[in-house]
């Protein structure tokens, strides 16, 4: 016969080693909450001794590639446990009482390892709505008032720790959302932030400050998921392109890459993609990128890029 | 021209033989099939529902291994669409949430599934129980000791485990291991000290004091 209950842990999401994350580049405010949970987490022995405990419990808000995955991710790592990413989807289902059973299941599979795992529910909203009272379809709304009431108690036994993201905190049920000791919103990066972010990816080329002084400026309101492919994709480009015979120029790249990286459509339009050629960030952009800052001719020079072509290269006095 | 077979031929006399035949029978099927709706309408009457009366009958007129393989393969199907139907043991199983005697029914539903040789060891609720048979059939539950690492999921086992051969070294060993590690540009995950170890954070602190940083990139500018 089937194995009626899913016993196995990977059944119910991903489990992310600690090799494979990243740290997140975040602003200061929230570094240094993440920093103190930490160290929080570290004393347990201490706190325990004069009856107080660790929070084990975050939910972090904030709009789409913002980074609350990478951030939970890099915590487990930094403790050093398995994280599993748990999906919203293995808890839908429109026979009443199953999700509510999938979540008790969940809980009792994970308070079941020996090794703690680091728990982390991705579009939360989807799995805490708010409890319904309208009375329109009673049925559903008993199911949903039992998942939440199932999700509630679970939360109050398990003695691991959990991560919740969402991009809609509003959405999130009351009661639950106060299980939560620590709430962090991750906000769209600032401009240091956005700086340290275009290093990152844009590695093993360097910009010289004034560029990404200006690449930084332009895409003010962008997300560090979208930063990010753009980074990657000119890198892509240089490497692709060349082999593949396209126009490597400049112009030819960024119009390519502009393109095809692009925010989304409700997120607000960094001027970056808003003005394209035509912002000034664009004509600061030395080219072609080098991997040394010292391989940049000096700025007042004007630079021939990869094809011999000298393009227009004046940086603006900072 | 041939003369064409006429009506009192052989051939004809037998056809109607064989007709006649045909149409006998299929008189007796009608009754039959009558009689069969009187002995469903009766067994309706009588508080059965027909229509499993009839999954009954079909169930007996097959041969027992394609039933069986039908069976499995329905739940198989109806598992893998997520829609299983609950047996009286589930629903208790389900129930033990909220109820601590559907436990006791739990474990007297298994005792039913106990084979003749051999165990079943289940975990309800928090603890393991363990089911047999004694040399007189009957079924016993008692509570069982698992060996701990049954329990575990491999993957998180293995994620769990450091990659790299923890150090013998002391917390101020460990501080300078991530230091060093700071300088070797290795990052400050690559801590070889496992969750539970006092050594992972004075290597977490050895490698944010060496970078002056705290591991999330560089610090503000
Ligand atoms: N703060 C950040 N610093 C560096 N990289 C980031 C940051 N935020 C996001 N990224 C990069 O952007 C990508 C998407 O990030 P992530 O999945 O963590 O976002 P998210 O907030 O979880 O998004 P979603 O709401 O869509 O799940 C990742 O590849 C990650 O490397
Ligand atoms: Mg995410």
């Amino acid at each position: 016969m089937v194995s009626r209950v899913p016993q196995r842990l990977e059944s119910f999401g991903d489990i992310l080693t600690p090799e494979e994350a990243s740290e997140p580049i975040l602003a200061a405010p929230v570094r240094a909450a993440l920093m103190e949970w930490l160290e929080e987490i570290w004393a347990k022995d201490e706190l325990e001794a004069v009856g107080l405990k660790p929070r084990r419990r975050a939910i972090f808000t904030g709009i789409p590639g913002t980074g609350k995955t990478t951030l939970a991710h890099h915590l487990a790592a930094r403790l050093g446990l398995p994280m599993l990413l748990v999906r919203p989807e293995q808890f839908l289902s429109e026979y009443v009482g199953a999700s509510a059973r999938a979540i008790g299941q969940l809980f009792q599979c994970v308070q079941a390892q020996e090794t703690p795992v680091f728990l982390f529910f991705d579009e939360f909203d989807s799995m805490a709505a708010k409890r319904m009272t309208g009375g329109k379809n009673q049925v559903a709304e008993q199911d949903h008032n039992h998942q939440i009431n199932t999700l509630l108690k679970s939360l109050d036994t398990l003695d691991t720790f959990a991560v919740a993201a969402t991009n809609f905190g509003d959405r999130i049920d009351e009661a639950v959302w106060r299980r939560f000791e620590i709430q962090i919103d991750l906000a769209a990066p600032g401009d240091a932030e956005r700086r340290r972010i275009l290093e990152r990816y844009f590695a093993p080329f360097m910009l010289p400050r004034f560029a990404l002084d200006e690449l930084s400026e332009a895409m003010a309101t962008a997300t560090p998921a979208l930063m990010r492919q753009f980074c990657e994709h000119i890198k892509r480009q240089i490497i692709v392109g060349p082999k593949a015979n396209w126009d490597m120029r400049r112009e030819a790249v960024l119009v390519r890459v502009l393109e095809t990286v692009k925010p989304h459509p409700d997120a607000g339009l960094p001027r970056l993609w808003s003005r394209k050629l035509d912002d000034r960030a664009c004509a600061a952009l030395p080219w072609p990128l080098q991997k040394n800052l010292d391989a940049y001719p000096e700025p007042s020079a004007p630079a021939a890029d990869a094809s011999g072509v000298v393009t227009d290269f004046k940086p603006r006095g900072r | 021209m041939a003369t064409s077979p006429g009506r009192n031929t052989v051939s004809a006399s037998q056809l109607q033989g064989y007709i006649d035949r045909i149409e006998r029978l299929r008189a007796e099927k009608k009754q039959i099939g009558e009689d069969e709706k009187a002995v469903f309408a009766e067994l309706k009457a009588a508080g059965f529902t027909p229509a499993r009366v009839r999954d009954v009958l079909k169930i007996r007129d097959a041969k027992p291994g394609d039933y069986d393989e039908a069976k499995a393969e329905l739940d198989m199907y109806l598992h893998a669409l997520g829609m299983e139907r609950e047996s009286p043991l589930f629903q208790a199983v389900g129930l033990m949430d909220v109820d601590i005697t559907a436990r006791d029914q739990v474990i007297e539903a298994f005792k039913l599934l106990v084979p003749k040789k051999g165990e079943i060891i289940v975990k309800i609720g928090k603890t393991p129980v363990r089911l047999w048979r004694d040399s007189d059939g009957e079924a016993h539950a008692e509570d069982y000791r698992e060996p701990k690492a049954a329990a575990q999921s491999s993957a998180v086992q293995q994620a769990a485990q450091p990659r790299k051969e923890v150090p013998d070294v002391d917390d101020a060993g460990a501080e300078v291991l991530g230091a060093e590690a700071y300088k070797a540009n290795e990052p400050i995950t690559s801590n070889p000290f496992p969750w539970d170890d006092k050594r992972r954070q004075a290597f977490d602190k050895g490698w944010r004091d060496a970078s002056g940083t705290d591991g999330m990139g560089p610090g503000g500018d």
